[in-house]
Parts: structure tokens; C-alpha cells; sequence
């Protein structure tokens, strides 16, 4: 029963996980790792966790492991001098997104992995995956006035970072 | 680092209101025609504005990147094994605790229950008894010890101890 109710909420919600992993790592192999070790913890945790809560849990663990992740990431990279490898958008989007897109897009996700992980975790859970804000209160683990505070910083760093850079929204 | 320029405040409430609207959050009208009318004169913030607007449709557009469905399909693998895992032990478990029972019934069908009334009397009798008989084995060894120092010890020196008495023929002589 438990192998059945878990894969269709895996199902559900693993693009979702996976998305968000992979804008806030910037890294294509540890979104994929990340995600698999929140899905695993989902069905670990199954019994404890009730059917309304369980997106909000596993983006909050998603992130949790993402933020882990990335203070691994320095530490590692300051005691060996590696280089923080960005990025690279081999992930296949849908026909009807390629469609839609244009110059802008590209420049939009270099401005959002510019963004410190804070910035870059409300952007992408708010406008990106289109999360509400007491959802994304949650799963961050903030107040709402700070949220939507660091969320209108953000949305004016990217616009700051567009122009810089020459291009005009 | 160059400090951020401080808006007049009448464009520092015009970016507030901008991305109350973003958040779908500015329902009042009234503040909303106060917003356009501002944006109406101000060349910066109708520039802002724009671009703000400009931003949050390229971030709603931007590719997903979707869950691997290898990986998915071995992220289902990997739960089921540790599901029939999970029964094997659980029916272990229920072996072990149904051994441990019987077992704590074949021992409890064998060992000694405690003593009854009778038995109990009867040891009282018993431990009277056994203490009555030390008490005299007691006595008798210390009237032994006893006799033997007054014979051994005592009657020895007070005969060498010259006690110079009068001899008498008549007690009235005394």
C-alpha cells in the first residue's frame, strides 16, 4: 500500500524537486543525487508525514540538501582550490518552452545563478515553480515579511545585473 | 562600492506598489491608479516597471528540468527492495518473539512457585530449634571455660597465697 501512495506522490512531485535542485545547485549530477536522496527520505519519513504537508516537507528537504551540498561545495573548494563548475543546461525542456523562449531567457538564468543561494531560492520558488508565499514561508523557514522583502531585492538584483550586462528586458 | 542611491520617495512607493502588483497582492484601485499615475510621469519607474514585469514572465518561462526516469525508475527499485527487506525482518521479528514466549512459558512451567503456609511454620519450628540448641552449645562452652580457668588458674594461686589464720578449737574462742 505505502510502495503504491508513495510512487504517485513521487511522481508528482519529483520534476518539481529536481527543478529547484538543479537551479540552486548549478549542477546537473548533484540536482539528480540531491533529488533521489529527498525522495528516498520521503518514503523513509512516509508514515510521519500527512498528505497536505508532503510537498512543503520535500522542498523543504530538497533544500536543506541542496544548502548542504553547496557548504560542502566551498569548504572543499577552499582546502583544494577547485574551481565551482557551473551549470550546464543539458536538461532537455519541452518543444512548446523552446518555442516560447527567447534571448532574454538565457540572460534570465545567467542573471538567477549570479544571485546569492538565498536570492536564488525565493526567485526560483516563487516565480519559476510558482509556489505561494506561506508555502514558500515553510519551506524556507521564514517569516512572510522577510520573504517577500528578499524577494523584491531579488526580482531588483536581476534587473540591475540585466542591464549591466547590456541586455534590456 | 558605490551607495545605492536613495529614491525620492514618492518613486521608493511607486517600487513597492510595482511589485505588490507582481506578487498579485495590490487589489486596492485606488492605490493602483496612484501607482499609473506615478508611472505615468516618472520615465525611471515606467522603465522599471516594464522591465520588473518583462523579468517575471521570462523567469515563469524558463525550461524544467525534469526528474531522469532511469533514476526514477531506480528510485522505485531501490523502496521496493527495502520494502520486502523490511517484511523479511518484521517476519523475523515475530519468529524471535514467538520462540521467546514459548520459552518463557516452558520455564515458568517448571520453576518453583513459593512456599505455602505449612512450609513456612514448619522452617519457623525448624529455625526456633536450631537456635535454642546453640544457645545451651553456647552455655555449656562458657561454663567449661569457666571451670577450667578456676581449676586450672584460679585455685592454684590462691593456695600459694598464705592466708595466716588463727586456729581455733572453739568458735566462742574467736
Amino acid at each position: 500500500m505505502q510502495n503504491e501512495a508513495f510512487e504517485q506522490a513521487a511522481r508528482a512531485h519529483k520534476d518539481r524537486v529536481h527543478g529547484y535542485a538543479a537551479h540552486l545547485l548549478r549542477d546537473v549530477e548533484e540536482a539528480r543525487d540531491v533529488a533521489q536522496e529527498a525522495l528516498v527520505r520521503l518514503w523513509q519519513h512516509w508514515n510521519k508525514i500527512d498528505a497536505p504537508g508532503r510537498r512543503t516537507w520535500l522542498m523543504r528537504t530538497t533544500h536543506n540538501l541542496c544548502i548542504d551540498r553547496i557548504r560542502k561545495r566551498r569548504v572543499r573548494a577552499e582546502v583544494e582550490g577547485e574551481e565551482l563548475i557551473p551549470l550546464q543546461p543539458d536538461y532537455a525542456p519541452g518543444p512548446t518552452r523552446l518555442a516560447e523562449s527567447n534571448q532574454l531567457g538565457g540572460a534570465i538564468e545567467r542573471a538567477l545563478e549570479s544571485l546569492s543561494v538565498e536570492d536564488r531560492a525565493v526567485v526560483v520558488l516563487r516565480e519559476v515553480q510558482g509556489m505561494n508565499y506561506d508555502e514558500i514561508a515553510r519551506t524556507l523557514d521564514l517569516p512572510l515579511g522577510t520573504l517577500k522583502a528578499r524577494l523584491h531585492r531579488a526580482r531588483e538584483r536581476l534587473r540591475e545585473k540585466l542591464v549591466r550586462a547590456g541586455v534590456a528586458p | 562600492m558605490n551607495p545605492t542611491p536613495v529614491l525620492p520617495s514618492a518613486c521608493a512607493e511607486a517600487r513597492e506598489r510595482m511589485h505588490a502588483v507582481l506578487d498579485g497582492g495590490l487589489q486596492d484601485a485606488a492605490i493602483r491608479q496612484e501607482l499609473d499615475r506615478h508611472v505615468d510621469v516618472c520615465v525611471v519607474c515606467r522603465e522599471v516597471q516594464a522591465d520588473l514585469v518583462e523579468i517575471q514572465g521570462a523567469l515563469r518561462r524558463l525550461p524544467s528540468a525534469a526528474f531522469p526516469d532511469a533514476d526514477f525508475d531506480a528510485l522505485l527499485a531501490r523502496t521496493s527492495r527495502a520494502t520486502a527487506v523490511r517484511r523479511l525482518r518484521s517476519w523475523g521479528d515475530w519468529r524471535a518473539v514467538a520462540a521467546a514466549a514459548l520459552l518463557a512459558a516452558a520455564i515458568w512451567s517448571v520453576w518453583p512457585t513459593g512456599p505455602d503456609q505449612a512450609e513456612v511454620d514448619q522452617a519457623t519450628a525448624e529455625a526456633r530449634l536450631v537456635l535454642m540448641l546453640t544457645a545451651q552449645a553456647l552455655s555449656r562452652t562458657q561454663r567449661a571455660a569457666i571451670q577450667g580457668v578456676m581449676t586450672d588458674e584460679v585455685a592454684p594461686a590462691l593456695s600459694r597465697v598464705p592466708m595466716n589464720l588463727p586456729t581455733a578449737t572453739h568458735p566462742k574462742e574467736l
